[in-house]
C-alpha cells in the first residue's frame, strides 16, 4: 500500500520525536530519584492524613467541652441549631447586664435557692432554648415541676451543660429558670443583677430555625426583640 | 515492542533500596523511559511536561510493581497510564505546574533541539484530535508500535485502532486542506 502524504509526514514527525526523546533519555532522572519522590509523596500524604485526624480530633474535643454547645435533652426535645456567630455571646468580652437582654422578674421557684423568672413572649415558638455560657445549670424540670405548667411537651435540662429546652405552645410564656451554682461559678442573686456570664435565649419554630424571641416586662412591654429571618 | 539497552543497570544493582524488586524495576524503567517520553511529548508538546508525566507514570508503576510484574506486558500498562495522564487536561495541568517548578530548579538538562516547524505543526494538529485518535497516532507514529501493540496499550481491538488511525488521518488531511484553501 502506497503511503499517503499524511502518512509520510506522520512517519517523519514520529521519527523526529524519537530522535529527540533518545537524546533526552541520556539525561533521564535516575531511578533513585523516582524512589525518593515516591517516599516524599507518601510522607506528604501521611502528614496530610495525620493533620486531618488531629484537626478532626480538636474539633470534636472543642465541641465536647461543657457549655460549648447546647445540650440536647433526653431526645424528646428537638435539638436546636447552633446560634450563629453574630448571635453568640462573647465568652471573653464583658458580659452584658442580663436586664438588657431579657427581663428577670421576681419569681418563686419552689425548692430553689435562687429563684429567677424569665418572662418571654415567643412569637411562633414550639421550643425555647435558654443557654448559659460557662455556668452549671440545674435540671430544669421534669413533667411534674413548675415549668410543666407553661406549656406542653416539657423541658429537659442537663446538669452542668448550661442549657435547657422548653416546649411551649402558648404565645405568652413564663419560663422559670433555676440557676444554681455551677462547679466554679457563683451566680449573683435576684433581679436586675448581672450574671457572671452571658445569657441568651433562642426559640425555634418547627423546622428548628431560629425565629424570634421577645422579652416582656411584667406590663407586657417589649424589653428585647430578636427577630430572625 | 522495541527494547533498548538498559544504561544504568550497573549503578542500579548497588542501589541501597532494599527491596528485591529494585533491579527489575530499574531495568524496566531504563528500558521503557524513552518510549513513554516519546508518546507523552507527542500528546502534550512540551519536553518538560513529557518528562514529568513520564515520571508520574513510572511512579504509579513503582507503587504497583509487585502486581505489574505478574502482568504479561507491564510496558503496555505504563504507556496506557502515561497516555491517560497526557490527555487528561485536568491532571496534566497540575503536573505541568510542578514540572515548571522542577524545570526552573534543574536547567542543566539540555532541551532537545526543536522539531522542524512542519513536523511541530503536525503534532499540534494531532493534539487537536479526539483523545483516542491522538493516542493512537502517538503510539503508532511516535513510539513506532505496530497496530497490535497499540491495541494492547489502548485496551481495544486491532480493528478499533485501525479505525482510529484512519479517522485521524482523514481529519488531519482535512485540516491541511483547509489550511491550503485559506492560504
Amino acid at each position: 500500500m502506497t503511503p499517503t502524504p499524511i502518512d509520510r509526514l506522520a512517519r517523519r514527525a514520529g521519527e523526529a520525536v524519537r530522535d529527540r526523546a533518545d537524546h533526552l533519555d541520556g539525561h533521564r532522572p535516575h531511578v533513585d530519584g523516582l524512589r525518593r519522590r515516591d517516599r516524599t509523596r507518601r510522607a506528604l500524604t501521611a502528614g496530610a492524613a495525620v493533620t486531618v485526624v488531629v484537626l478532626v480530633a480538636l474539633v470534636v474535643l472543642v465541641q465536647a467541652r461543657p457549655g460549648s454547645r447546647p445540650a440536647i435533652g433526653d431526645g424528646t426535645s428537638p435539638p436546636p441549631s447552633e446560634p450563629r456567630a453574630s448571635e453568640e455571646p462573647t465568652e471573653h468580652g464583658t458580659p452584658k447586664p442580663i436586664t438588657d437582654r431579657v427581663r428577670i422578674a421576681d419569681g418563686i421557684f419552689e425548692g430553689s435557692d435562687q429563684p429567677w423568672v424569665l418572662h418571654a413572649w415567643l412569637t411562633e415558638p414550639d421550643v425555647v432554648c435558654i443557654q448559659l455560657r460557662g455556668t452549671g445549670c440545674s435540671t430544669l424540670a421534669t413533667e411534674d415541676d413548675p415549668l410543666g405548667a407553661v406549656g406542653t411537651g416539657m423541658t429537659r435540662g442537663l446538669e452542668n451543660q448550661g442549657c435547657v429546652y422548653g416546649g411551649i405552645d402558648e404565645q405568652v410564656a413564663t419560663v422559670e429558670v433555676d440557676f444554681l451554682d455551677g462547679e466554679t461559678v457563683t451566680l449573683p442573686s435576684l433581679d436586675g443583677q448581672e450574671l457572671p456570664t452571658d445569657f441568651y435565649a433562642y426559640c425555634w419554630d418547627g423546622s428548628r430555625q431560629p425565629t424570634s424571641l421577645r422579652a416582656l416586662d411584667e406590663q407586657g412591654r417589649v424589653l428585647e426583640s430578636a427577630d430572625r429571618p | 515492542m522495541p527494547r533498548e539497552d538498559v544504561n544504568d543497570m550497573g549503578t542500579v544493582v548497588g542501589v541501597s533500596d532494599d527491596t528485591l524488586d529494585a533491579v527489575p524495576f530499574a531495568s524496566f524503567y531504563g528500558a521503557e523511559h524513552r518510549h513513554v517520553v516519546r508518546i507523552v511529548y507527542a500528546l502534550c508538546g512540551s519536553w518538560t511536561t513529557a518528562e514529568d508525566v513520564t515520571q508520574e507514570a513510572f511512579l504509579k508503576a513503582l507503587r504497583r510493581w509487585p502486581q505489574l510484574q505478574q502482568m504479561d506486558r507491564p510496558d503496555a500498562w505504563v504507556r496506557r497510564v502515561a497516555c491517560n495522564l497526557a490527555t487528561s487536561r485536568f491532571r496534566r495541568r497540575s503536573i505541568e505546574a510542578r514540572a515548571l517548578l522542577r524545570w526552573r530548579a534543574r536547567q542543566e538538562v539540555p532541551e532537545p533541539q526543536p522539531l522542524p516547524s512542519d513536523l511541530e505543526r503536525f503534532w499540534q494538529r494531532v493534539r487537536q484530535l479526539p483523545d483516542r485518535q491522538a493516542q493512537a497516532v502517538a503510539l503508532f507514529y511516535a513510539d513506532d508500535l505496530t497496530v497490535g501493540e497499540v491495541a494492547q496499550v489502548m485496551g481495544c481491538a486491532e480493528g478499533t485502532v485501525k479505525a482510529h488511525l484512519h479517522a485521524a488521518r482523514e481529519r488531519l488531511r482535512g485540516m491541511y486542506n483547509r489550511q491550503e484553501e485559506e492560504s
